[in-house]
């Protein structure tokens, strides 16, 4: 200091004695730029633990920090994927992340570091290597950039940085406040990074509940509902279902085991009942999941795979019982054949031979059915006309139909397209519907005995529909009828194979047969055959 | 220099002003003052005067006397520690020149922290000083006014100059009364010093015109005064004049500043611990020897305001006239003459010089002053 300057600081205008007015003016000021840098402080701790929209906190924190610190110019460029991404808050304040990190072409070696040296640096705009945001930095007259570092607990989060017009130095206090407040906010930003994380991963474990078809319910210690997802919520049964689960719940608690169950419900449905229990870190059990799962259809299938394992039992025994008669049989018939032709028909034999090639016939025709249950024959597959092979059928029982008064009503839709498969074996499904209802209406005390055909197509199937007004079927005879050898008929008359090996050639077609009937009143079958034949079936 | 500024407390003058000390601290806002004195004064029945003064304004108050003369930084430590031991938030300077740079050292310690010779310089004090009110009891040192604080650095043997306008007292109490308790030794010797100030701070490089009036007044009332003032404790007139121009010279000094005599004497004064006002009595003749050819004009008007008729006087002779008459005036009140009477020898010369150089007082001097010339002077004035 020279000796004016001296003189100066002695007895200039300037220098004035210190007065507390001016001190406690100071020190007020000093309070409120604390009081602004804690609000800014709050303001970003406030929003630790919640889900934040970062661009709207920054929004904020820039807005206040313009009142404490002059600056001109205020980015943030975070690292995205290890990527500098750039998101413009001030002067314009608009909040979009530029993803586009390639094209940013960040001075990126200042801004390593001043990560790696964890404390800010203040460059030059001029003297920075060419980037894209250069330009508007200029286009602005920026002088000097501050390069702040935000650092996570863990993790780099990026850069700040505050652009001045003037290529001032920053004062030390400044500088400690941004460390600080870039301290606190890069916190922030990784646990809001994290909390969108939890919150991710939550909503995809609640997906995942909600998405489960099976209904899952939570229960509480008390035994009531917690928490279920929505096929439970859904579910119309929920009521009988709960309290038939309370026994289980109550074991798995007293337990602390996992336990299962099968729980009947109204209208054949059966599920099956999973008990988990909850522990907490003092493996005391708090709560229990329960996993219900609908077994009716699986069990109904199970039945029906029984039912076909028997068939494929009978069938088999079947063709062999077959093979083996028709030996014997050709034997009888051809012999008989001979001997009736031998023999005059006024010879009291006569009667006895016509009798045993009569029953030979017999014989042959339930041999050919049996093997026709089995498949031993088969048939080709070829397009043919429903109602064609109606007529034919009809063209074999019309007589024995009318001998017997029973009036037909045929309704056979006229437009019906030809279909694949083997005429003969639908034909002989077609009979086996016909003689049945005329065995129906045999015993039928009805004075008006009717059969009526109808044809018609439903969505993909032809209908072959058997209408009689005969004796009806029972109602829990209605199951069985399909077995085999279930009969109602007298020995002469059936084998109680009909059905069985219908509904055989009906689903060898990719068909199938239903039955309603009412007892007293009638029966109808409904003959359905695709109206597309599989291609590779045949 | 066209601007100027003139600095200075609010001054209560006059006989029985002391009795002002308790209410005018009160005014300031203090609640509990600390009277910073000297056992002298003590004797003298001053501070009981101050201490009744704050009884009856209901002022708590607690005293620090343990104080010598050329105070010492210990000195302020200690005043520092009653300060803060007492709870007290103001400061009652009562004495000389010692006992008021030491109120106010303990003052800016309270407030601004550190060890005093962190202030040593100018301009150095960064916070505000709690209330002074200055009383003055000689006629002298101008400290009850001044941005000066001048206290001796014991480990360097030196005596620090403290300058800053927050050292300026904020109620000054001149009372003429106390004057009449002193001995003729010490009203010569610090009656010298008020000629001293004054005059360096007419020849000050930085003096301007206010500091000017007051200069001159004071000058012209110690050239008439001063040796009534010294001969007779009860010359009422004398004492009042001698206050006013201590008063003065203190105003002019603290705003214009001083000069070679003081930067010298402080160096003196610092190492050997000898009074004041008697070393300035014995190098204010040849410092203004030496200075005279950087203002033959003010030394010549010097001469002039102390009552010399220099009409018939080239600006020279009545420069050397001025000086003559500073030598006349110092015989006639018995201040010691030369270095060698207060015990300075040759050998002691050698370390001043330095010490004389880094004084701020040394600025302001009208004439550069270089080590040998400094030695030279001492040598004279042996």
């Amino acid at each position: 200091m020279n000796k004016l300057e001296l003189i100066d600081l002695m007895t200039g205008v300037k220098s004035s004695k210190k007065t507390y007015y001016t001190e406690l003016k100071k020190t007020v000021d000093q309070l409120k730029k604390k009081n602004m840098q804690l609000e800014i402080m709050n303001d970003i701790t406030k929003n630790m633990n919640m889900d934040i929209d970062i661009q709207e906190i920054l929004r904020n924190v820039i807005a206040k920090l313009k009142q404490l610190i002059t600056f001109d110019d205020s980015h943030f460029v975070i690292l995205y994927e290890e990527e500098p991404a750039l998101l413009h808050i001030c002067p314009n304040g608009h909040c979009e992340l530029e993803m586009d990190a390639k094209n940013l072409l960040y001075p990126f070696q200042d801004f390593s570091s001043a990560l790696k040296e964890k404390q800010p640096i203040q460059v030059e705009v001029k003297r920075l290597p060419d980037f894209r945001e250069k330009e508007r930095l200029l286009s602005l007259e920026i002088e000097s950039l501050l390069l702040v570092p935000l650092y996570g607990k863990s993790k780099k989060i990026g850069i700040w940085t505050f652009g001045r017009k003037k290529k001032k130095t920053w004062p030390k206090d400044e500088l400690e406040f941004l460390e600080q407040l870039s301290n606190q906010l890069a916190l922030t930003l990784e646990n809001a990074q994290l909390y969108k994380e939890v919150l991710h991963s939550k909503q995809e474990w609640e997906d995942t509940f909600k998405a489960v078809e099976d209904m899952i319910i939570v229960f509480d210690h008390k035994g009531a509902v917690y928490q279920s997802n929505d096929s439970a919520r859904d579910f119309s049964d929920l009521v009988p279902l709960i309290e038939k689960s309370q026994n289980l719940i109550q074991d798995t608690f007293s337990f602390n085991k996992p336990g299962f169950q099968e729980i009947p419900l109204q209208h054949d449905t059966i599920l099956e009942m999973y008990a988990y229990p909850i522990q907490n870190k003092e493996h005391q059990v708090y709560g229990v999941i329960a996993y219900y799962k609908n077994v009716t259809e699986r069990r109904q299938m199970e039945v029906q795979l029984l039912h076909a394992g028997k068939l494929g039992a009978i069938g088999e025994m079947a063709a062999g019982i077959a093979h083996e008669l028709n030996s014997p049989l050709t034997a009888i018939l051809g012999n008989s054949q001979i001997l009736l032709r031998k023999t005059p028909q006024d010879n009291p034999d006569y009667m006895l031979l016509d009798d045993i090639k009569n029953c030979g016939d017999r014989c042959r025709q339930i041999v050919k059915s049996l093997l026709t249950f089995s498949r031993q024959d088969e048939y080709r597959f070829h397009y043919y006309s429903i109602n064609e092979a109606i007529h034919q059928v009809l063209n074999l029982l019309k007589y024995q139909l009318g001998k017997k008064q029973i009036s037909l009503h045929l309704s056979l839709q006229e437009d019906l397209p030809f279909i694949k498969g083997s005429q003969p074996q639908i034909e002989q499904i077609i009979i086996n519907l016909l003689l049945n209802a005329k065995d129906a209406l045999d015993e039928s005390e009805q004075t008006e005995k009717s059969i009526a055909i109808t044809t018609y197509s439903e969505n993909e199937f032809l209908v072959v529909q058997v209408t009689d007004n005969g004796t009806g079927i029972e109602q829990e005879r209605l199951p069985f009828i399909f077995h085999p050898f279930h009969t109602t008929k007298d020995r002469e008359k059936g084998t109680g194979l009909g059905l069985s090996v219908s509904l055989g050639i009906a689903k060898d077609h990719g068909g199938k047969i239903d039955v309603l009937s009412t007892p007293g009143q009638g029966s109808t079958f409904f003959l359905r055959l695709p109206l597309q034949a599989e291609e590779e079936r045949g | 220099m066209s601007i100027t500024k003139f600095v200075m407390p609010e001054v209560i003058f006059g006989k029985g002003s002391i009795e002002q000390a308790g209410e005018a601290c009160l005014r300031l806002g203090a609640k509990k003052a600390l009277i910073v004195s000297d056992s002298g004064v003590a004797n003298a029945g001053w501070l009981e005067i101050v201490i009744e003064s704050c009884q009856d304004a209901g002022l708590a108050f607690a005293t620090f006397i343990e104080m010598t003369t050329n105070p010492k930084d210990r000195e302020i430590e200690a005043g520092c520690l009653t300060f803060k031991e007492q709870e007290c938030d103001a400061i009652i300077g009562l004495g000389g020149g010692s006992a008021l740079d030491v109120a106010k050292g303990v003052a800016l310690l309270v407030t601004n922290g550190g060890i005093i010779s962190d202030y040593e310089g100018v301009d150095k004090v960064h916070s505000p000083l709690p209330p002074m009110v200055m009383i003055m009891t000689t006629a002298g040192s101008g400290s009850e006014v001044s941005q000066f604080s001048v206290i001796v650095d014991s480990f360097r043997e030196k005596k620090m100059t403290i300058i800053s306008k927050s050292l300026v007292p904020d109620i000054a109490i001149v009372d003429p009364g106390t004057l009449t308790t002193l001995g003729p030794d010490l009203t010569a010797a610090t009656g010298m010093d008020v000629l001293t100030h004054a005059i360096e701070s007419y020849v000050s490089i930085a003096a301007t015109p206010l500091t000017d009036v007051q200069a001159k007044n004071a000058l012209s009332i110690v050239a008439r005064h001063l040796r009534p003032s010294v001969a007779s404790r009860h010359n009422e007139e004398a004492k009042k004049a001698m206050a006013m121009a201590s008063l003065q010279a203190g105003l002019a000094f603290s705003n214009a500043i001083l000069g070679a005599a003081h930067a010298i004497s402080h160096a003196i004064g610092g190492k050997y611990l000898l009074p004041h006002g008697e070393i300035n009595a014995i190098l204010l003749p040849h410092v203004m020897e030496f200075n005279r050819i950087a203002s033959p004009r003010r030394f010549s008007e010097i001469a002039g305001i102390m009552g010399i008729d220099t009409r018939t006087l080239t600006e020279q002779e009545a420069g050397m006239a001025a000086i003559h008459f500073v030598r006349e005036l110092s015989q006639d009140i018995g201040a010691p003459n030369s270095l060698s009477d207060v015990g300075i020898t040759r050998e002691m010369i050698d370390p001043i010089g330095m010490t004389a150089l880094e004084d701020a007082c040394m600025i302001t001097n009208p004439r550069d002053m270089s080590l040998e010339q400094i030695n030279q002077l001492l040598l004279t004035a042996l």
